[in-house]
């Protein structure tokens, strides 16, 4: 006779752990009375919320809604426009990224961004990914680049497809290709949130699965944010939606509770096509 | 805003769909009991005849369902809508089942002599079959509070089946012959109270639908 013990019930179906985590993840960026205007008009208005650490967070709304604005703000993108200016709190590990004397480039490394249109540099796959890693002087050694190179891509999932052509240009890769190596080339610098500007809305629905299945990935090692207009890639990637209109945070919440029930009308108008 | 219009057009659609089936299936159960209770075996199987076009609708929702998430993608309380009809749709299926093993029952049982006058059965009848047009008017109007309602009213027809049990047990003791024909009263009582627990099940997703809540095994 068998001495195994009998299967322990399962108590909690195991979305439920992840729900758990995903709860009790710790913050990793506090946005605190946000307010941001592009010289005397107000695009974000009052904006507070946490961000936390090693989950997709989404941002949705209608164009002009202030959402690609907000993710700007994070990693002080809009500093590169004349005229812009923002008042309120952002604290990136309880350190407030607009203080006086904040090393903008450092935080950049440490928020890195990927844009809606894949930007490769021309140059060979082999110096997009090493070129952050060779301007902030992070390696020692060519084997040490290198490496950190292979593993970038790696994480981006592109090695495989592109470990025998390192040297070829990167404007010979597909759509998809190219900004996978955009997000390798984020990663290499090893940063801690990476910042998404509709990263897939200029690619076909086999490289947009890719890049969702990366998200799935890169979640275990960084704080995500996206910002997308494609609901339904919200709903499938992200942990937390968040959802903005007129400038303004109109409801935070746990993806499911957004898809399936939210709390404001306008955010169940707009998640229905009700809008307007 | 094209697109919302069609979207609307379908769950207006499915809406109409179920009600039809709802009330096709109400219809089914009260013809069933009718030729129980009026010993007229005629209505009985067109009730059976009947079942058909109930089985076709119920194949119709389940398309429809399937097309409106498949190529719409509901979200928030068209989705709950959508998952709501793809659940009832069932329950309402299987709810005319019960109806035709009514009439089957009726069919035999109006072969031989009557056993007694029918009083709680009818009764019971009334009672699940008011309880499933009340659904599907809460169903329809999305209203969680009177879906509540219904749900307590399952007690009542348990009682009712109770007391039908009891009764036809103590005949089938008293007289043994009366056997066969009281087990098929029986079921005929264990149907309807089944009817009464899919009703329930049909206000549980009213709810759900209405509120986002699961009230399904909260007690």
């Amino acid at each position: 006779m068998s001495t195994t013990a009998p299967p322990t019930p399962v108590t909690q179906p195991r979305n439920e752990e992840q729900r758990q985590r995903e709860q009790n993840a710790p913050v990793k960026i506090s946005v605190r009375r946000l307010d941001f205007f592009y010289g005397r008009a107000q695009a974000l208005h009052n904006i507070t919320l946490d961000l936390s650490e090693r989950i997709v967070t989404a941002f949705i709304g209608p164009s002009g809604c202030g959402k690609s604005t907000f993710l700007r703000t994070l990693n002080r993108m809009n500093d590169t426009i004349p005229g812009t200016r923002a008042e309120g709190e952002i604290l990136l590990d309880a350190a407030d990224i607009y203080a006086p004397g904040t090393d903008v480039v450092a935080l950049r490394r440490k928020v890195g961004m990927v844009f809606q249109k894949s930007n490769p540099f021309p140059k060979s796959i082999f110096d997009n990914v090493a070129y952050g890693l060779r301007i902030n002087r992070l390696t020692s050694t060519k084997a040490e680049l290198q490496e950190r190179v292979q593993e970038a891509l790696e994480d981006a999932a592109l090695w495989t497809e592109v470990k025998d052509r390192l040297k070829s240009s990167a404007l010979g890769l597909s759509g998809g290709q190219q900004q996978r190596l955009c997000i390798a080339r984020a990663l290499a610098v090893r940063p801690d949130v990476l910042l998404m500007d509709e990263p897939a809305s200029a690619l076909d629905p086999i490289a947009t699965q890719k890049i969702e299945e990366l998200l799935f990935k890169l979640k275990r090692q960084y704080t995500i944010i996206i910002v997308t207009h494609n609901m339904q890639q919200a709903a499938r990637v992200s942990d937390r939606t968040a959802f903005f209109w007129l400038g303004k945070l109109i409801e935070f919440n746990a993806t499911e509770k957004m898809f399936t029930n939210p709390d404001e009308k306008l955010t169940e108008d707009y998640i229905t096509g009700r809008f307007g | 805003m094209e697109f919302h219009r069609h979207l609307d057009d379908e769950l207006d659609a499915l809406r109409h769909r179920v009600l039809l089936l709802g009330g096709e299936t109400e219809t089914a159960l009260q013809r069933a009991m009718f030729a129980l209770v009026e010993r007229d075996s005629n209505t009985a199987h067109e009730v059976l005849r009947g079942d058909d076009e109930i089985d076709q609708l119920e194949v119709e929702i389940d398309r429809l369902c399937i097309d409106v998430l498949a190529l719409r993608q509901p979200a928030a309380r068209d989705l709950r809508f959508v998952v709501s009809v793809a659940k009832i749709t069932p329950i309402l299926e299987r709810i005319a089942d019960h109806a035709c093993n009514i009439a089957r029952a009726a069919i035999d049982l109006n072969d031989e002599p009557q056993l007694k006058p029918l009083v709680d059965l009818p009764l019971m009848a009334q009672h699940a079959s008011g309880m499933l047009r009340s659904a599907l008017d809460a169903f329809t109007s999305a209203d969680a509070a009177q879906a509540r309602v219904i749900i307590a009213r399952d007690d009542e027809i348990d009682e009712l089946y109770d007391r039908v049990f009891h009764d036809l047990l103590r005949m089938m003791v008293a007289e043994p012959s009366t056997t066969t024909r009281a087990a098929r009263l029986l079921f005929v009582a264990k149907h309807l109270e089944r009817v009464a627990d899919y009703v329930t099940d049909i206000c549980e997703l009213t709810v759900y639908m209405t509120e986002a809540t699961f009230i399904k095994h909260s007690n």
